[in-house]
Order: C-alpha cells, then structure tokens, then sequence
C-alpha cells in the first residue's frame, strides 16, 4: 500500500518536470534601452516602445525564435549618457541580454555603443541620427537600423534638382555645427546634379530666434532661385507663422529636410502651414504601399491610438532583423549574428531595406516631397515624395567611410 | 537692394525692436525703483506667450478668443508677479547683488519647469487674430497686419508709461520712492505697495510681450534665454531705469538687427553686442541714463 502512494507521488512530481519545459523554453532576451521620460520619450521612446512590444507579440504568437519566445527588458536613460551606460551594464551583465536597441541621443548612442564594444555585445541604434555612431566611431558590434544625417541634405538636394534645379540657391540655416554641415553636403550634391549652381546669399539665425520678420524679408528681397534651410524643430513652427502673412510660401520656393515632419506639421492648420516647401520625412505611411506598412500601420494605430512616427518603424523593424538574423545564423552567438546581419536585406514598413557589411547601416530611405493639405488628413503632409534610388546614394560610401575612420585615427 | 527692400527691412527692423521693447521697459522700470535685477524677467515673458496660448484654445469657441487672452494673460502675469514679489522679492532688497542673482536665477528655472509641466514641451502657437491676418499691400509691398499692428503699440504703451510717470499723482510717487525710497517713507508714502505695483507693472509689460509674441511665432520652452539677453543689449544701450532709454534702446537694437542681416548678415548675431560694447566705453550709464551718484 505505501509502495503504491510512493510511486502515485513520484508519478506526480515527475508530471509537474514534464509539463513545464513545454510550456516555456527559455526566453531570449534583449534589451530595449530608450528614453521614456519626459517630452522627449513622449515623441520617440514610447512609440519606439509600443513598436517593439507589436513586433515582439506577434513573433511570440507565431512560435518565436528558434522555438523560443522573445522576452524584451525595457529601461530608461533618462536623457543621460551616464545612465545609459549604467542600465546597459546592468543589461548586459546581470540580465544577460542578447542584444540592445533603441536610443534617441546621439550622446548616449555612442557611450552605450563604446561600452557594447568592449562586452561585444550587439548594439542597434534605432532613433539616433548623428552620422558618426556608424561612421567615424562604428565598430564591429554596432549597427544602425534608421536613417542618419548625412542623408537629409543629399536627399534634399535630390529633390530640388527633380522638382526645381535652378542656380541661384539661398542658404539660411541654425547657426552651429549641424546647420554649416548641412549647407555644405547639400551644395556638394546639388552642384553635382545641377552644374554651376551657386550660393547667393545666406543667413544664419541664433539658435532659438522667435521672431524671423527681418530674416523673411531679406530673402523675399534676394532674387534666389530657391533657398535651402536646415532650421529644424520649433523653429520651423515660428518661421512659418512669421512668414505666412507675408505671402512668403507663394512667392519663394524652399527645402528643407525637417520641414515634413508628422511631428512639426500636425500641430499646424490651413491658416498657416509651409505650403509647397520640399519638406522630408523618414517614413510617411500615407505615401508607401508595401504589405508590411499596410499591416503594420493600421495594427499601431489600431493599439496605441497614436500615427506611427519614425521611431515606431524601426524598433519594429530591428526586432524583425534580428529574428532573420538569429535564425540564419541558427544560434544566438554573437559573432555568427553579426556576420548573419552584414549584407542581409531585411522587411520593413519602408520596405526591404539592406544593411551594409562595411558600416552596418541600413539603407534606409529618406522621402521627399512638397508640404499639402489633402481631403485625407487635418494636417499638412508631403504628397508625390522621391527618395534617392538606389537608396545607398544618400549615405557616405563604403570607401569614404574607410577614409574618415582613418582620419579619426 | 531696392528702395522697396530697404523700407520693408525698416519695417522689420521696428517690428521686432518694438515687441522686444515691452520686455526690456517691463526690467528696466523695475530696476529702476527695485533696485532689482530680475534675471527671469524673459521667464515671466514666456509664461505671458504659454497663458495667452492656453486661454485662447480653452475660449477657442468663442469669437475673438485671441483678444480675450491679449486681455487677461498679460493680467494674470501681473498678478502672478505680485505673488512673487510679496512672497520672495521683498525679502532680498537689502541683501547683495549676488542673493538677488542666486535667486531671480533660481526663478528662470521653477518657471521654465513649470510651464514644461503645465504645458508639456511640444510647440504651440496661436492663430493670428482677425482682423489682422491678412497683409496691407501698397504697390509692391507686403507686408503683414499684425507687424504693423505691433509696430503701432510699442510707442503706444511707451507714450502711456511715460505720460504714467510723468503726469499722475501715482506717477510722481514712484519717482519720490526711486529718488529716495528713506524720505519718501519718512513722508508718508508707502514704499513695500510701491514696490509691489511698480514690480506687477513690469511683468504685466513682460506678459503682454508674451501674449503679443505668441500668434507670429511658436510657444516653447527656452524661447526666453534669447530674449533675455537681447533685453540686457537694450538696457545697457539705453540706461538701466529709463523708459525713453528702453525706447530708444530697443528701436536701435530691432533696426541694427535688420540692417545687419541685410548688409551682412555673417555678422548679423555680433551687431547687438558691438552696439553695447561701443556704448559701455563711450557712456556706460547708457544713451538715456543717469550717472551713478
């Protein structure tokens, strides 16, 4: 009789070490470090985040990787690169976690970026733009799945040239490092596809000017073909206001690559808006008609409630690259993803996008085209958007990445 | 450059001279019979350009909701400015300049932190009001309503402050108090009200400069670090304490501004400051000042 219990016991014990492992094989997990405090998580970190979660559901749903569900470990960084640095050790050494992504400062890309290198632990910049984090400061375990700056003014320029190509180019841009940079790709391209243009005139605002009145009126008095500006955020806001009663947007052409931003233009209404500025944007869902966008961008606005930004697609996306990548690589060594990773073309709402061996950085395209109002939304967005093809054109090459990488040296 | 050109820079040029001259009167007053540095004058600014933004959207259903919050936003500053004046200010006059620095430093941020939590850190603006959204053109120029609007009620208010000053009881109370704040209180006058009024009649300036600022341009945090220093351009230029002084200080900054950028426009930013340089050797207690005595 006590035999019987005995072996009754041992029979369930043994049930409970058989049921568990079916029920779930241990995660993979990876970290999803990102600003989510603040206005700044506001507009990037949580929509990268509700992006991330949508890619992780659905991969979990349809058996996971390599039979294995994704777990993902959200942490913020405050808007701190000590931060930053402080939760992806924690991430690395005490979850250990397969790979990071996210970030929206190009200050804590590059330290997060640094630290990844020295764990050899892959690091995917997802919102980050600064040129460098690829280019000058990249290294073997960092990637980049989103655009970076150097495409704007090339992708600008692209465009003026297809929609405009007059000579006589006006330059008016914030006045720091960033704006001069730009003025200069954007003339080093546009002198290419329009031979002899030249600059007649430039401004160069102090940051955080409010009031543009004499600003505007010197360029409606210049004889420029077209002016090219590199003012971003808030200040796009107070030129247009400042601008529109002049009559500004009817009589002078503009580009500018932050000029057709769902974030800037949504808050502006048809009393004043940059209509037919040459405006760019890094993933206007309205214009692309690909199967994932056409899934996607209903599903994130179906759970959210929010339009899909930039930052939405690509942490989407990147959790999507490393599930092809794991898997072609059929382990979770490091090394065998990376080389898995080099050179693979991956889906994306923005469609297949490659990422390069030499730089590990997505081509990803940049859009652009002139800012209108249409039946379609309440506010003003760009309609008949070009974006450089092959989309390669719009980054550095392989060879001048080489170049600056040594220069740094 | 054409004659159409140049009148239309000079048109700018007193646009912007005049909004910014609200802001510097509201500082220069408030030195003046404070004694007071209010290093987060362009703070209370910002929070005139937040309130007549907030007040407009709540009334945005009723028809002249902008003029509505050109009223109130600018009062509700004044009174925000009393608060502060009552609560924080009159414990510091007596002190050194550095208490008051340390403080009215401390001020710029609460504000600035405050309207991020009230108003969150995206960008807003205010339509531009009817009747003035449209643009006057006469021949070939251009130019907007509003500007002209804003260009017409800075020698408005400064006629007013002036005559203020100059013409009524309370008037010649204020320069009793910032003549000689001891005899004044030895006759009678009292001096901590004084003080309060003259200080909520400055942010009241600063409030209406906001409320004015709002439909041309974006509502954002930071949009008074800019301003603020372009205020301390115009005292210095004009005297730390005179409303002509503020006057003329601000229409020579807004006109050295748009020539600047007209002439050239590489040197537009450093224009302001060589102006103030050339004034601090030549005069330092400013073109409309009074030496120190």
């Amino acid at each position: 009789m006590k035999k019987i219990v005995l072996i009754g016991f041992i029979a369930l014990i043994l049930s409970f070490f058989s049921i568990a492992p079916t029920q779930a094989a241990e995660p993979i997990k990876f970290g999803f470090l990102h600003t989510l405090s603040g206005g700044v998580g506001q507009v990037y970190g949580v929509p990268d985040q509700a992006g991330v979660k949508i890619a992780v559901e659905e991969i979990n749903k349809a058996g996971g990787v390599l039979g294995r569900p994704l777990e993902m470990i959200s942490r913020d960084d405050k808007l701190k690169a000590e931060v930053g640095v402080r939760e992806a050790k924690d991430l690395i050494l005490n979850q250990k976690v397969h790979w990071i992504q996210g970030i929206v400062s190009s200050g804590i890309a590059l330290a997060v970026s640094a630290y990844c290198k020295t764990q050899k632990v892959i690091f995917i910049d997802t919102v980050a733009q600064s040129a460098a984090t690829t280019g000058e400061k990249g290294h073997r375990y960092v990637f980049r799945i989103t655009t970076n700056t150097t495409n704007y003014a090339r992708s600008i320029a692209n465009a003026a040239a297809k929609f405009w190509g007059g000579k006589k180019v006006f330059i008016i841009g914030p006045d720091y490092e960033y704006g001069h940079r730009c003025k200069k790709d954007f003339m080093k391209t546009y002198t290419g596809l329009v031979p002899g243009a030249e600059v007649v005139g430039e401004l160069w605002p102090k940051l955080g000017t409010k009031d543009f009145t004499p600003y505007i009126t010197k360029i409606m008095s210049s004889n420029a073909d077209f002016v090219y500006t590199s003012l971003w955020g808030g200040e796009v806001l107070s030129f247009t206001k400042t601008a529109w009663p002049f009559g500004y947007f009817d009589r002078v052409k503009m580009a500018g690559q932050d000029w057709g931003n769902m974030e800037g233009l949504s808050k502006m209404t048809r009393k004043a808006y940059p209509k037919g500025v040459l405006g760019g944007s890094h993933y206007p869902w309205w214009l692309l008609d690909n199967p994932i966008n056409n899934v996607y961008y209903p599903k994130f606005k179906k759970v959210t409630g929010m339009d899909a930004g930039l930052a939405a697609a690509s942490g989407y996306t990147t959790v999507y690259a490393m599930k092809k990548a794991i898997e072609k690589a059929g382990s979770l060594d490091t090394e065998k993803i990376i080389d898995a990773l080099e050179g693979m073309v991956i889906d994306s709402p923005v469609g297949p996008l490659k990422i390069r061996a030499c730089d590990h950085q997505a081509m990803w395209p940049f859009w652009v085209g002139p800012v209108a109002f249409t039946k379609e939304f309440s506010w003003p967005h760009i309609t008949d958007a070009v974006a450089m093809d092959p989309p390669d054109k719009g980054y550095r090459t392989c060879s001048e990445i080489e170049a600056a990488r040594k220069a740094q040296k | 450059m054409n004659l159409q050109g140049l009148v239309i820079q000079l048109l700018s040029g007193m646009s912007v001279g005049m909004v910014i001259f609200l802001i510097a009167v509201g500082l220069s007053l408030i030195f003046g019979t404070l004694q007071v540095l209010n290093l987060a004058h362009a703070s209370i600014y910002m929070l005139g350009a937040y309130l007549c933004f907030w007040i407009s959207s709540m009334l945005s259903q009723v028809s002249g909701s902008f003029w509505w919050s050109l009223l109130m936003a600018p009062l509700l500053v004044a009174m925000f400015g009393g608060f502060l004046e009552v609560l924080l200010l009159r414990r510091i006059y007596g002190r050194e300049m550095l208490d008051q620095f340390l403080l009215t430093f401390a001020l710029i941020l609460i504000i600035g932190d405050l309207c991020k939590l009230a108003w969150g850190v995206e960008y807003h603006t205010v339509d531009t009001p009817w009747p003035l959204d449209k643009a006057i053109i006469f021949g070939g120029l251009v130019f907007p309503r509003y500007n002209v609007f804003l260009i017409l009620s800075g020698p408005l208010i400064y006629v007013g402050l002036w005559s203020l000053i100059r013409y009524t009881r309370l008037g010649s109370v204020v320069r009793a108090v910032t003549y000689n704040r001891e005899m004044a209180n030895a006759l009678g006058v009292n001096v901590p009200l004084v003080y309060t009024g003259v200080f909520m009649l400055g942010c009241w300036l600063a409030g209406l400069g906001g409320a004015l600022v709002a439909p041309m341009s974006a509502v954002m945090p930071g949009m008074d670090m800019v301003v603020l220093i372009d205020c301390f351009i115009i005292v210095v230029i004009g005297g730390l304490g005179s409303i002509s002084g503020a006057f003329l200080g601000s229409m020579i900054f807004g006109l050295v501004t748009a020539f600047g950028i007209l002439v050239a426009p590489r040197l537009a930013i450093a224009f302001g400051f060589i102006l103030m340089i050339v004034v601090l050797i030549i005069r330092p207690w400013g073109l409309m000042g009074k030496p120190e005595r």
